[in-house]
């Protein structure tokens, strides 16, 4: 029960915008994917969710590629949720959390009991239960994004795919919607992986990192392995400085950017980001 | 996967909501508004009528001019009337969520000049035909054969449209583009030859392109009914994969949407209830365009009630509009779908104002 992608190729038309050795996703684990704008992360997350066909290798659910499965039926095991969608006119948030639903529908069959009970809960978990009735284009971005969210989850799949699922929200909800995510991964045993801009969010909360520049993978593991300040230099040209924080007995690593002055200070930007030469070792850089 | 269980959720039972009370409320409005319509069509005309004689005549008694008058003329109009705006606003709904434009209506694929240039070359291949032919050769080219010239060219340049944009995966911009400049060639086709070979025909060659009920019989209905039915179900059948058509290409997939088979048989059937009812009646403007915001209005965007409320609305709108149109500066007759246009614009524009007042 597992998303594996093997010689994946991906790009729209003859340009090849990401290639990928092999990479799987295992069962109940949350993996975020990291890297510059136009890195090919998101392009990567289409191909996973069987949304973009790839030019070359393909990606397997329980050993079956992806297209042949019946769409209902991939739907039901895998839900992806693109990068700021948009809603059609005068819908409510009810509404548009009910289409979460369609692949457990028949076609001509009436709207089920247990489809209300679900889409109940998953307006519940998003904190957006008290807008049920309010139409989707008077929310405001945050309250979007959750509602979004709680179209996914009422596809009960057990393999999310997020694009940036916090972008549009505060700090408070950004939180809020990664510690939903994360306890929805650790109690129902979902598979999440997510495109995150933020990465001390995704070191807080990934189980794996995926790291990727210029449409390949150039760094993979855990946060404790791969976050450090020669990682942010490889991804975004950044300097940083790293600490560590405690969280629940896990040492996580965090990045903070270095102000110019600082970066061009040699002795205070070595001092501070700690360029550790085992790391780089890892990047199996192109 | 069917075991795991996902957090306890009690769910709390819905009561009928808001919404649902309204749409019952104006779905009956609107019955109630229809038959009175189509009660009011019969009495009304250049032979006013009493409710009394409509009675004899529909039991099979009274009169015999009177019985004609409303079996061959007001009757058959009347609920072609009916039938046709109900098309229109079925196809342009439909449209507008496969296509994910508020402008969309069947002009917008091509239907509408499609039919058009089939209508307007048939008139004149039928004089020309007839003439040639001479007294004892008959005539070969009766109107009777007009409709289904009609539904030809409407079906004909739908499909040329699809087929332009079949490469494309069918998306909504190339096919509403692709449908925009098709319908400008043949347009401009039309214009040309009504300009050119229209001689005695042009008067009726613009009548039929305006829109017009004039002179229909049950041989139209019965034409058009079983487009009726396949296009009634079809939209039944749609009712949820439409619903997700109106999203992101991605979150429609996502959701498990066969994408290019319901947005083919969305296409098919919005194409078919057009081209069906522009056969029997010319391109009526707007009923398509406006309805469906219309009906957005009085119930909202949940599709399984905005159906039935735009089929009833269509319906309203183009049987009144009719009736406006055969009494008001009688014995001249306007064509309907000028009197749709300016009737249902205005109805159209009081209600989106009072809606944004409403929201700001």
């Amino acid at each position: 029960m597992s998303l594996h992608a093997t010689s994946l190729e991906l790009g729209y038309g003859p340009r090849r915008i990401v290639e990928i050795a092999e990479l799987r996703l295992a069962p109940g684990t949350l993996t975020c994917i990291i890297g510059p704008n136009g890195c090919g992360k998101s392009t990567l997350l289409r191909a996973l969710g069987g949304l973009l066909k790839p030019a070359a290798g393909r990606v397997c659910l329980d050993g079956r590629p992806l297209p042949q499965w019946k769409p209902k039926m991939l739907a039901r095991r895998l839900a992806s949720l693109p990068q700021a969608p948009s809603a059609p006119d005068g819908i409510s948030v009810r509404q548009l959390v009910g289409h979460g639903r369609y692949p457990h529908q028949g076609l001509l069959a009436s709207h089920g009991v247990g489809d209300d009970g679900i889409i109940d809960w998953a307006m519940q978990a998003t904190r957006i239960a008290h807008l049920q009735t309010r139409v989707f284009s008077t929310l405001s971005g945050g309250e979007r994004q959750r509602a979004w969210l709680a179209m996914t989850l009422a596809q009960r799949a057990d393999i999310l795919l997020l694009d940036e699922p916090t972008t549009w929200l505060d700090m408070g909800h950004q939180a809020e919607l990664l510690e939903l995510l994360a306890a929805l991964q650790r109690e129902h045993g979902l598979t999440i992986a997510m495109v995150l801009h933020d990465i001390n969010q995704a070191s807080q909360y990934a189980d794996r990192l995926l790291a990727m520049r210029d449409g390949r993978i150039v760094a993979d593991g855990p946060p404790a392995q791969v976050v450090d300040g020669a990682l942010t230099e490889t991804l975004f040209g950044l300097r940083t400085e790293q600490v560590y924080r405690d969280l629940g007995g896990r040492r996580v690593p965090f990045c903070l950017p270095l102000p110019a002055s600082a970066a061009a200070d040699p002795a205070a930007a070595s001092a501070a980001a700690r360029p550790s030469p085992t790391h780089s070792t890892q990047f199996d850089e192109v | 996967m069917g075991a795991r269980s996902f957090i306890a959720f009690t769910a709390p039972t819905q009561s009928a909501s808001p919404a649902r009370w309204r749409f019952i409320m104006v779905g009956a409005l609107l019955l109630a508004a229809l038959a009175a319509l189509l009660g009011l069509s019969l009495l009304l005309g250049a032979v006013p009528l009493e409710a009394r004689q409509i009675w004899l005549a529909l039991s099979g008694e009274g009169d015999a001019t009177i019985h004609a008058l409303l079996w061959n003329l007001r009757l058959p109009r009347s609920l072609l009337a009916v039938v046709v705006g109900l098309h229109f606003a079925l196809s342009g709904l439909i449209l507008q969520a496969v296509i994910r434009n508020p402008l969309a209506d069947p002009g917008v694929i091509g239907v509408s000049s499609g039919a058009s240039l089939a209508i307007v070359a048939f008139l004149l291949l039928a004089d020309f035909i007839n003439a040639s032919l001479g007294h004892d050769g008959g005539r070969l080219l009766t109107l009777a054969g007009l409709p289904f010239a009609a539904l030809l060219g409407g079906l004909g340049s739908a499909l040329l449209v699809l087929a332009l944009s079949w490469r494309a995966a069918i998306s909504p911009v190339r096919l509403a583009l692709n449908g925009v400049a098709v319908g400008a060639v043949l347009n401009a086709l039309v214009m040309w030859i009504v300009v050119a070979w229209g001689g005695a025909r042009t008067e009726i060659t613009v009548i039929w392109l305006a829109g017009s009920l004039y002179g229909r019989d049950f041989d139209h209905l019965a034409l058009l009914l079983p487009w009726s039915a396949l296009g009634l179900a079809g939209a039944w059948l749609l009712l949820r994969p439409l619903s997700l058509l109106r999203f992101d290409d991605d979150v429609a997939r996502g959701l498990g949407l066969h994408l290019l088979r319901w947005r083919l048989v969305a296409l098919v059937v919005a194409v078919l209830l057009a081209a069906s009812a522009i056969a029997v009646a010319g391109p009526i403007g707007f009923v398509g365009l406006v309805i469906p915001h219309l009906a957005r209005l009085l119930v909202g965007s949940e599709l399984r009630r905005l159906l039935p409320v735009s089929a009833l609305c269509g319906a309203v709108l183009t049987l009144g509009a009719d009736t406006v149109a055969r009494t008001a500066i009688q014995p001249l007759e306007l064509p309907v779908g000028v009197l749709t246009t300016l009737l249902g614009i205005p109805v159209f524009l009081i209600l989106l104002q009072r809606h944004a007042g409403k929201t700001a």
